[in-house]
């Protein structure tokens, strides 16, 4: 199958082990508001942007940019992306050339492979990632101004 | 970009008090956003650490990626080698550069291109965190240290097996690293001696 709609068993946000890695409730709940999430398998590769308005798994190999702002984006352990990915919460596992944006949290798993920019509120690196580029730190300081946006 | 493996991790971490990052993080008291550079490899206790301050992390494990292009391209000069591993671009700027051990591991040749290069991206003021180690053998591959908090780090060997160390002497470091100047240094019980090196001088930037 190509593309499909998958449940919970497909969702390595659910197996994720350590707690801390878990996204934001709120994040959570907006994720989790739709329990389908479209999965792109490991025999596909697109080429040309991505965007949309549900959680999506690639499995796959995708060179474009992937946007869904609103939604998790995880790329899996066999997961190939050459672009930019934009989500509310972005978990890679397996390969990204490009810069990553999440808008609450970005997790990079020990498999993942990334060579590009992070830009998120919450990161987190499990040690043994590969990961060469940049992670901008703001840290949540009320009584400072706003630092002009991401 | 090597991986760290979980066969990398069996040994215990060592951890002990740090007066050079004590001394380093005097530097990060002011307001504005930091810039810092991180040589040895993405760790998640110090991108943790460092998510306290308002700052700009980046990660480039420079150690693994050079040696193995060395170690299969040995004929390869090593200054072009350097400027294609280290590709930042004219405005990136540094406030502080993490070296950890990474010199213990290099030679006279090739630190004084890797140093040239680097300061292409400093600024009058940016600081050098290094340990150069004193002990005739290390082990082959570069430590992973992780910081705890202000004072405390850990320093994890990933392999029981050694190498022959550089053995870099206070003397020579001074050649070796042009531009800078010893800010301040902390002999450790383990043999190794913390520097903290500043940026002083902006000649060479040509490479």
């Amino acid at each position: 199958m190509i593309w499909k709609k998958s449940e919970a068993e497909e969702t390595p946000v659910h197996s994720l082990s350590q707690p801390s890695s878990l996204p934001p409730s709120s994040a959570r709940g907006q994720a989790q508001a739709s329990k389908e999430r479209a999965l792109i398998g490991a025999a596909i590769e697109i080429k040309g942007n991505l965007a949309g308005s549900e959680d999506l798994v690639v499995e796959g190999r995708i060179e474009g940019k992937i946007e869904l702002r609103q939604h998790s984006v995880t790329v899996g352990k066999s997961g190939y992306v050459k672009g930019d990915v934009y989500g509310l919460v972005v978990i890679v596992m397996g390969e990204v050339e490009g810069n990553l944006y999440g808008e609450e949290q970005i997790v990079l798993r020990q498999t993942c492979t990334v060579r590009g920019n992070i830009s998120a509120p919450r990161v987190t690196l499990e040690d043994g990632a590969r990961f060469k580029g940049s992670v901008d730190m703001t840290p949540p300081t009320p009584a400072e101004p706003d630092p002009a946006p991401a | 970009m090597s991986r760290i493996r979980p066969e990398d991790l069996k040994l215990p971490p060592a951890a002990y008090n740090s007066l050079g990052l004590n001394a380093l993080l005097r530097f990060l008291q002011s307001n504005r956003k930091y810039h810092i550079l991180d040589l040895g490899p993405a760790l998640g206790a110090n991108l943790e650490f460092w998510s306290h301050f308002l700052c700009r992390l980046t990660v480039d494990d420079f150690y693994s990626e050079y040696r193995a292009r060395t170690d299969s391209e040995p004929e390869a000069p090593r200054e072009s080698l350097i400027t294609e591993l280290l590709p930042f671009d004219d405005q990136t700027a540094f406030d502080m550069i993490l070296a950890w051990d990474l010199f213990n591991y290099l030679g006279p040749e090739e630190i004084v291109p890797l140093v040239r290069r680097l300061s292409r991206w400093c600024r009058k003021g940016t600081v050098l965190f290094a340990l150069i180690s004193s002990l005739p053998y290390i082990p082959v591959k570069p430590s992973l240290f992780r910081i705890l908090d202000r004072e405390r780090m850990t320093c994890q060997a990933r392999t029981l097996e050694t190498r022959p160390c550089e053995r870099h002497q206070p003397r020579d470091l001074a050649r070796l690293l042009a531009g800078y100047e010893v800010t301040c240094s902390f002999l450790l019980r383990n043999g190794s001696q913390e520097y903290l090196f500043t940026y002083v001088e902006c000649e060479q930037k040509n490479l």
